[in-house]
């Protein structure tokens, strides 16, 4: 299935509390399918997806090289029970699909928690992160505004998109920014000078945020 | 982190995924080796090196010359190096840039690797997580790892095959079942001992060596494999290791065993046990050959008489055995009716070769007559302490002996005075120790032979009542180390020995000696002895001795207790008196080695 030719190995992984689509999700990036059952994840799972990234110019505009890009998509179980082993696997990836459900607030309190949950077990402090918002075509159930997603996501420093499994919206577009964001890093991590500290403007994306997870915290 | 408390589906089900992901990174190591070696090749291709000179003037990558004013190339901020216009790689023109911005084909490269290889991820990480594994090693894998180690131990059988009734075996086997590092060890710890005892058998031995290094890359090519298969794959690889461990040892002893009892001359005695135990150690199917041998030969019943006469010269130290002959004896091969008898004795305290004697063969009868006399020269109080052990075989020119029977005699019961022949019956072999068991392992013996001396030449030397000169204390015991038998067999065992001898007088004086190393084969004129010097005659009385046996290995940097042996002066009386009566005159004795005394141990 799988060989030796392509450019990049990108492993990026999915979390997010239980039942808020991330297997049919990653199921509609890699196959274009949708699956409406719910079969629970046991443990971890991953889905692989070649694609062609076009490296955009350094003054942004497009139509630089193109690479071979070999996603490994990492599938996490939301449940409680296989969190130990799941967190463990935050480590190997490069960047993170962090999801949770439109139509279930509580989903959507729990992202906090995911989000220093990423801080503590991820490669580094400020990893690429893209939140997901997923079942956007339940519109008659939503719970979570746009703009309340919107505002936790720029606190966050990280970008946000609405999507649906089910209907294939935004599904693509949210992975293909995730992958951008982490060839982008790659080539920061190369080029800078190794005794600068690793901050940059990666840095500012979870600094600020901080003193307010501190407050709702409390 | 482990899996233990999910539910064994759902352990299979995410190892399964790990699996899958385990192949996935093989796909990818094999293509960062593949961009390293390419890397690699670039680097050479184009680099200067301190072997060569060359001039400030050229290109570190191409070796075009550089003009001083036009084309004068500028230094990589990479390497370091001046480089010529058209080895850069970024910027839109290398010509007008500023150094920053590009980077020499090499510098370029090595960034690209970094890159693609998701060094920079691992660098990163890194930095967060102290590496203290390998620095490649994903989660998943340690997972895997660690997971395959447990899977594995639950799968092998927790008991040794059934077809291994040695005691030693079970004993050795159980170690090489935890672990695959104890596999190889106990693979060395093999061969160590093979390579020590039987070096004659260059043959087996290369075959047995040549069974146990496939059987070694079989488990190494598994251990890629999936979970089952490499478990299984290892737990054969225990089996094998059990198997030819077992024979080997237990062939081993049994061929030494069997070899001394049938008497074949020596030639015949290296080729024939050879065969069999060939087969043995190569052929799974045939495990217990060599054993059943022992069995199959005393299973006919066994029938007839032996009738010896016995009679022993005080004088001479003299005793001689007259086999007479025998009477009813089995065909040894009742189809054919053949029976070529001979008769072989053994003095039982001393079962080495020395005490071998054997009678002519008498052919085709069961009824022979020997009329022999068979001779020994033994002290008598050590004749006291021996078994005569007389069996029948039946000898052929190509096939192994047949056991016919065999009888037992205490000498301790004899009278020495009866000297008419009398006859026994035979029996079926007994075993020889009274465990029995199929591995018959003999007592180990430390045989020593001493004598009682002065320290310096005086005048009283010649007199035999020795009270006269018990005061003197100028005595000196010899203890000439002759000899150990049976000692415990280990692995690593170098078969040097050495004995440290530590003589306890009735006064609670202590006296110390050590010996110097007995080397395995070597029949040296200067046998090690132990020497214990300054004592009086009285304090000999009831002195005891003890000796303990070492194995000098040079490998270890401690030396191997292999067991000790007491000669306590009250419990032998009689011939300690003998020693005490007659100085300068040498007296041999064979000492039960025991294992426990690791309390005297200094």
């Amino acid at each position: 299935m799988t060989d030796g030719d392509y450019d990049y190995l990108i492993k990026l992984l999915a979390l997010g509390d239980s039942g808020v689509g991330k297997t049919t999700f990653l199921y509609r990036y890699t196959d274009n399918k949708f699956n409406p059952k719910f079969i629970t994840t046991v443990g971890i799972d991953f889905r692989e997806k070649r694609v062609v990234y076009t490296a955009s110019n350094p003054n942004g505009t497009p139509g630089g090289k193109t690479f071979k890009v070999h996603l490994q998509l990492w599938d996490t179980a939301g449940q409680e029970r296989f969190r130990s082993l799941t967190t463990a696997f935050f480590r190997d990836a490069m960047g993170f699909l962090l999801m949770f459900d439109l139509t279930s607030q509580q989903s959507f309190l729990n992202v906090r928690n995911w989000m220093s949950q990423l801080q503590a077990n991820a490669y580094c402090e400020n990893p690429d992160i893209v939140l997901v918002g997923n079942k956007a075509d339940l519109a008659d159930q939503r719970e979570v505004q746009e703009k309340q997603a919107k505002e936790l996501a720029d606190k966050y420093g990280i970008p946000y998109f609405e999507t649906s499994a089910a209907t294939g919206v935004e599904v693509d577009k949210a992975v293909i920014t995730l992958l951008d964001l982490v060839m982008k890093r790659m080539e920061q991590c190369v080029d800078k000078p190794p005794a600068e500290p690793a901050n940059g403007n990666g840095a500012t994306k979870l600094s600020p945020a901080q003193p307010n997870e501190k407050k709702c915290a409390c | 982190m482990d899996l233990s408390l999910l539910q064994t589906l759902e352990r299979q089900k995410i190892l399964q995924v790990l699996q899958r992901d385990k192949m996935l990174r093989t796909i990818e190591e094999e293509r960062i080796r593949r961009m390293k070696q390419d890397l690699q090749e670039t680097r050479r291709r184009g680099a200067k090196t301190f072997s060569r000179q060359y001039s400030e003037r050229t290109c570190a990558r191409c070796q075009r010359p550089l003009g001083k004013f036009w084309n004068s190339g500028s230094v990589c901020h990479g390497c370091s190096h001046r480089i010529c216009s058209r080895c850069r790689v970024g910027g839109t023109s290398p010509a007008t840039m500023s150094a920053a911005e590009w980077r020499c084909t090499v510098c370029h490269a090595y960034r690209d690797v970094r890159v693609r290889s998701g060094e920079w991820f691992l660098e990163e990480r890194a930095k967060k997580f102290p590496i203290t594994t390998g620095r490649h090693d994903t989660v998943g894998e340690k997972l895997l790892k660690s997971y395959s180690m447990l899977s594995n131990i639950s799968i092998v059988p927790p008991t040794p095959p059934p077809y291994l009734d040695c005691p030693i075996l079970s004993r050795s086997g159980d170690s090489c079942l935890s672990h695959t590092t104890f596999f190889t060890k106990s693979v060395e710890d093999l061969m160590v001992s093979f390579t020590s005892h039987i070096k004659k058998i260059s043959k087996s031995q290369n075959d047995v060596r040549g069974d146990q290094a496939e059987r070694l890359t079989v488990g190494k090519s598994s251990a890629i494999a999936y979970t089952t298969q490499k478990s299984l794959s290892d737990t054969d690889i225990n089996k094998s290791l059990h198997l030819t461990r077992g024979h080997s040892l237990s062939s081993l002893l049994h061929w030494s065993k069997e070899s001394d009892q049938e008497g074949l001359s020596p030639g015949a005695e290296e080729d024939l046990p050879l065969s069999a135990f060939g087969t043995c150690s190569g052929n799974r199917g045939s495990s217990s050959s060599i054993t059943d041998c022992g069995a199959s030969d005393s299973s006919p019943s066994v029938t007839g008489e032996l009738e010896l006469a016995l009679d022993y010269h005080n004088i001479t130290s003299c005793l001689q055995v007259t086999v007479n002959g025998c009477r009813n004896l089995r065909y040894a091969d009742a189809k054919k009716k053949k029976c070529n008898p001979y008769v072989k004795i053994y003095l039982e305290r001393d079962r080495a070769q020395a005490s071998k004697r054997k009678t002519s063969v008498k052919r085709n009868t069961t009824n022979p007559v020997y009329n022999e006399v068979l001779q020994y020269q033994i002290e008598r109080p050590l004749l006291c302490a021996s078994t005569l052990r007389a069996s029948v075989w039946h000898s052929s020119n190509l096939k192994r002996k047949v056991f016919l029977g065999e009888t037992l005699i205490p000498l301790e019961a004899w009278s020495f005075q009866e000297t008419t022949s009398a006859r026994y019956p035979l029996c079926s072999k007994r075993p020889m120790s009274p465990e029995g068991g199929a591995v018959e392992q003999e007592k180990a013996e430390l045989r020593v032979r001493l004598k009682l001396g002065p320290t310096c030449q005086t005048s009283s030397i010649s007199q035999t009542h020795g009270l006269d000169i018990a005061s003197h204390g100028n005595h000196r015991l010899t203890v000439i180390i002759k000899g150990a038998k049976n000692l415990p067999m280990r692995a690593n065992t170098s078969q040097n020995i050495y004995v440290k001898g530590c003589l306890t007088l009735s006064r609670g004086r202590t006296v110390g000696s050590s010996s110097s190393t007995l080397r395995k084969g070597s029949c040296s004129s200067d046998p090690p002895q132990l020497l214990f010097d300054g004592l009086s005659r009285a304090e000999l009385a009831d002195c005891v001795l003890v000796m303990d046996v070492w194995d000098h290995t040079h490998l270890t940097l401690t030396d191997r207790p292999l067991g000790g042996a007491r000669l306590d002066a009250n419990k032998i009386g009689l011939p300690w008196l003998t020693v005490l009566r007659t100085p300068n005159k040498w007296y041999d004795f064979s000492l039960p080695l025991v294992a426990n005394f690791n309390s005297r141990r200094t």
